[in-house]
């Protein structure tokens, strides 16, 4: 599908969703990395704000402790002293504004009730006795937890009875009085927590974050919701919500330890959006102080991050895809150009201008190409053209040739109608460039034949012309009477006299006299023919002396007899035959040709010819036929 | 046809009316607020669950249905209901039946009109750690609560043969909690939920129910002078099924019902939630109302004589009181569980 597009569509199309790819990748990388950044950042923030606030806390509450501690070494050692007490708290008191209320409280087992209370009414501080009238100050937890633990408590915060809407908290301190048992009495410093509450509402902590802070049961002593205070507790709200994790969390605050943990919001008894707690112990009263604050604050600084991220993103995309299609088409452009070029020169237009190249690009370079490709298609057709022309004058010079060769030789058979003594059949094949063979038979007179069949070396018009030439020698001297030896040799002295291409001519000269069956035969160099008789045996002429015509002016021609009885036939051949080669360089071979002339000895000179032929074609099997095949049969039928 | 409807239409109507005048209860011939007696009932303590059926009997006017007006005062560290009671400040009380033995023989003469919680809720809660189990209990540091409350802990110690040191409880845990104390006495409905809604797990506690150790001593129980009992008893039989009624309804609307008593928590500022609540809510009718685990164990609103007599074996016993009067003389007729 992709390739069925353009290039510029798919380059763009591939670019931009690499690209994209990248970009999401980014994105993703960028979201969650600078989540885990600004969730780190935000961390670091909350807890340093967790520190900062539980330090403010542990100062007041350090503070009330020292400030109880140097009551209690003003008491501690002497003997109780209810005026002195008096006189003592009521200063401590007025003179620490952190301070609401202070009391010494005796152990009643020991000294009877008495417990005497400075606290802060308006501007004024005030002096009570909380044992007065026997009243049992020692059921309350100042009392009774110093007084068991022998140690200093922080008490658990409680609603003020008497004012109004004040969450105090108190450090009761047991001491030793002189003479006294070894908890004599309890000296306490009360604190307002409303202050608490003002600070922790005071804390930048986003716009739904919040802290609260838990006493050692998990009561909420501080927390927006002010309902919550004193009356629900970390874990009452766990079992509330059946929340089991809040309820470990609860644990892990109240047992001191410093956390951070997600948190599913504690507004309200129902959970809200998800969110995170931070919790460290205040040391001094066994408090916890948490923050809150909602994941949805770091979520929205992301999501602002992220959407500004795939602005720029799906910009830079545009652009991108902008620039891709710009340079795609810079590329293709030349390229549709040079398909508009190509398009003219395959309709044979070879001059039609190229688009001209620029720069050193890959289209330049094609473009370079094109234009040499065309350069040499024009020289080769030129070439081609030229090359044609050549081939075209060989073959008609050839044709020509064969034409002069053809036309010399007599090619109407029966030769003699209306003899009986006599059958002749003859054939010249020419191969497919012109030979120099040639065959040719006439009467001298009505008892004489001559039969020659010759074989000029070299191809072409000037074998043809030579042959030409050995023919109308042979015709005419054989006419003027005279043996076929004398005859090649008349003939040889011509041939030789002005042979400047040193050509030659083979050839078999016979004159049969027909009346007695006597053939008179010379050799200039060829084939020795063969005799077939009436019974079908083969016999080769015997050897005669004579080289080939034309090579030397002087050379001697000897003459031999051979005698034809009737039904003799005599088969006179060019090397064609014997020499006919098959596909693998096989010659036919004159023993093979003997054999053939016997199997087809009894067929007239026609039917010898064509058997011949015939089994040449067959040893050749589509072998190119390298030479011309000729061949001249003739039975001598007897005088008349 | 057209005869009938009319007819039918004019049943409804009537119906409705009686229905609807039946219901509301001002309409109720006794229970106009001219014609109601004026109640006071003083609690043990400050508003909670463990008061529900009392305030709810107040707010559904189901005590104006039985033709009472009934104001119900919160007790406190600073009031004690029976000695009111003696006083005359209020015409009716509750009590454990232990603190009503003790009044007893402290010459309040009161009479039990109706036996609220017939079960024991007492428990010995221990940090685990400590106490593993009743023999780790001698010689640890346990805090109890003071007379009334303590005689079922002594006999259970006698009958396990420990001897734990003993300390004062007073109105909180936090002894326990910080560890100051072993152990320490807890309410099922109350102490016990307040110490696993401060962080402690029940996997960190030893618990220790003194009613399935076999001292199951009734618990509230609504009281009068036996004079008051002598002179109305109609109306001291109207507040016992009013009562007992006010409590049905709790069994019955446990939303509504802490509802109300949330409402009496804040304006007494008596720090508390709801599922605190909840929690003693749950328990305490689990302790009025027989479930269907209890069988017959106990008829709801009535003292039965085993029990009276096997807490005033107990509390004789170890010696807090010189003597207790029979069931037939603390407990009034209409209280008792049979003739």
């Amino acid at each position: 599908m992709l390739r069925d597009l353009s290039i510029a569509w798919r380059m763009t199309l591939l670019v931009v969703l690499g690209a994209a790819a990248v970009l999401v990748g980014i994105s993703v990388y960028t979201y969650v990395a600078a989540g885990h950044m600004l969730e780190r950042r935000q961390r670091a923030e909350i807890t340093q704000t967790l520190q900062a606030t539980a330090n403010r806390i542990e100062t007041v509450e350090n503070s009330v402790e020292e400030i109880v501690q140097g009551l209690a070494l003003s008491v501690e050692g002497l003997p109780p002293d209810a005026r002195r007490a008096r006189l003592l708290l009521r200063r401590t008191v007025g003179r620490n504004p952190a301070l609401v209320g202070a009391a010494i409280g005796y152990d009643p087992a020991a000294y009877g009730h008495l417990a005497p209370y400075a606290f802060m009414d308006g501007d004024e501080v005030r002096i009570k006795d909380l044992g007065r009238d026997g009243r049992a100050y020692e059921v309350g937890d100042w009392f009774q937890l110093p007084y068991q633990m022998e140690e200093a408590v922080w008490t658990d915060p409680y609603y003020d009875e008497g004012g109004a809407d004040m969450v105090t908290a108190t450090y009761a301190l047991p001491l030793r009085l002189a003479g006294g048992p070894p908890v004599s009495a309890v000296v306490t410093g009360d604190v307002s927590l409303n202050w608490l509450t003002d600070l922790l509402e005071g804390l930048d902590l986003g716009e739904t974050g919040y802290a609260f802070l838990i006493g050692q049961n998990g009561t909420f002593i501080a927390h927006p919701g002010r309902r919550m205070l004193m009356n629900e507790s970390i874990f009452s709200v766990a079992e509330a919500r059946g929340d089991r994790r809040l309820r470990a969390i609860g644990r892990q605050m109240i047992h001191g330890e410093t956390g951070f943990t997600a948190f599913d919001g504690l507004e309200g008894l129902t959970p809200s959006e998800p969110s995170y707690l931070a919790f460290t112990p205040i040391p001094t009263t066994g408090w916890s102080l948490g923050i809150v604050y909602a994941e949805t604050e770091i979520q929205g600084d992301l999501v602002a991050l992220s959407r500004i991220q795939w602005m720029i993103s799906f910009a830079g995309v545009a652009a991108l895809v902008l620039v891709v299609w710009l340079t795609a088409r810079t590329i293709t452009r030349p390229l549709h150009a040079l398909d508009a070029a190509t398009q003219t020169l395959a309709e044979g237009d070879l001059d039609a201008p190229l688009p001209k190249a620029k720069g050193r690009d890959e289209v330049a370079h094609l473009t370079d190409s094109f234009g040499r490709m065309r350069d040499d298609l024009q020289r080769h057709i030129e070439e081609l053209r030229e090359t044609t022309a050549e081939r075209e004058r060989i073959e008609s010079e050839l044709r020509i040739a064969a034409d002069i060769q053809m036309s010399l030789v007599p090619r109407a058979f029966p030769p003699f109608p209306g003899r009986e003594d006599l059958d002749l059949h003859a054939v010249l094949d020419p191969a497919r460039e012109v030979g120099g063979d040639f065959y040719d038979f006439f009467l001298l007179d009505d008892d004489h034949l001559c039969l020659a069949i010759a074989d000029v070396s070299g191809k072409g018009v000037p074998a043809a012309l030579l042959m030409a030439g050995a023919r109308s020698y042979v015709r005419s001297f054989a006419r003027e009477g005279g043996g076929p030896a004398e005859v090649a040799a008349k003939v040889n002295v011509e041939l030789a006299a002005d042979n400047d291409a040193c050509m030659f001519v083979t050839m078999f000269l016979a004159v049969a006299d027909l009346r007695t069956g006597v053939v008179r035969c010379a050799s200039a160099g060829h084939n020795l023919p063969f005799v077939i008789d009436a019974a079908g045996t083969v016999t080769q002429v015997p050897r005669i002396r004579g080289v080939a015509l034309g090579i030397a002016e002087a050379a001697v021609y000897d003459e031999a007899e051979v005698r034809l009885r009737a039904g003799d036939a005599l088969f006179l051949y060019t090397d064609g035959v014997s020499e006919a080669m098959d596909v693998a360089g096989h010659v036919f071979g004159e023993e093979r040709l003997a054999e053939e002339l016997a199997r087809a000895g009894g067929e007239d000179c026609a039917g010898i010819i064509d058997a011949v032929l015939a089994a040449v074609a067959r040893h050749a099997e589509g072998a190119e036929q390298s030479d011309d095949i000729t061949m001249v049969a003739f039975r001598y039928l007897g005088g008349a | 046809m057209r005869r009938v409807l009319p007819a039918l239409l004019a049943i409804v109507v009537c119906a409705l009316a009686g229905l609807s005048l039946g219901a509301w209860p001002g309409a109720h011939p006794a229970a106009g607020d001219a014609g109601a007696t004026p109640v006071r009932l003083i609690l043990q303590w400050e508003p909670q669950a463990q008061f529900a059926g009392y305030y709810l009997a107040a707010e559904k006017g189901i005590y104006r249905e039985h033709g009472l007006d009934v104001e119900v005062v919160a007790g406190g560290p600073a009031i004690d209901p029976l000695a009111s009671l003696r006083d005359g400040k209020a015409d009716f009380a509750t009590s454990f039946l232990t603190g009503a033995l003790e009044a007893y023989g402290e010459g309040a003469p009161i009479v039990n009109v109706c036996q609220v919680v017939n079960r024991s809720n007492l428990l010995l809660v221990a940090h685990r750690d400590v106490v593993k189990d009743r023999d780790d209990l001698d010689g640890s540091r346990v805090s109890l609560w003071g007379t009334s409350f303590r005689s079922a802990y002594l006999d259970f110690f006698d009958a396990a043969g420990v001897e734990p040191e003993l300390l004062p409880q007073y109105y909180t845990v936090s002894l326990f909690l910080r560890g100051g104390a072993d152990a320490c006495a807890a309410m099922e409905y109350n102490e016990y939920h307040t110490i696993i809604e401060s962080g402690v797990d029940r996997r960190e506690l030893t618990t220790i129910s003194l009613r399935k150790a076999g001292f199951d001593f009734p618990e509230d129980g609504v009281y009068a002078l036996a004079s008051t009992q002598r002179e109305r008893p109609g109306l001291c039989r109207r507040f016992a099924a009013a009562t007992m009624e006010g409590w049905r309804y709790c069994r019955d609307h446990p939303d509504e019902a802490l509802d109300i008593v949330l409402r009496e928590t804040r304006g007494a500022h008596v720090p508390t939630n709801r599922v605190h609540q909840r929690w003693m809510l749950e328990h305490i009718l689990a302790s009025i109302f027989p479930g269907d685990g209890d069988g017959d164990a106990w008829r709801p609103g009535r003292l039965a004589r085993d029990d009276y007599e096997r807490t005033r074996a107990s509390m004789t016993g170890e010696g807090q009181l010189a003597d207790a009067p029979e069931y037939d003389v603390l407990v009034a007729p209409e209280a008792r569980d049979a003739p």
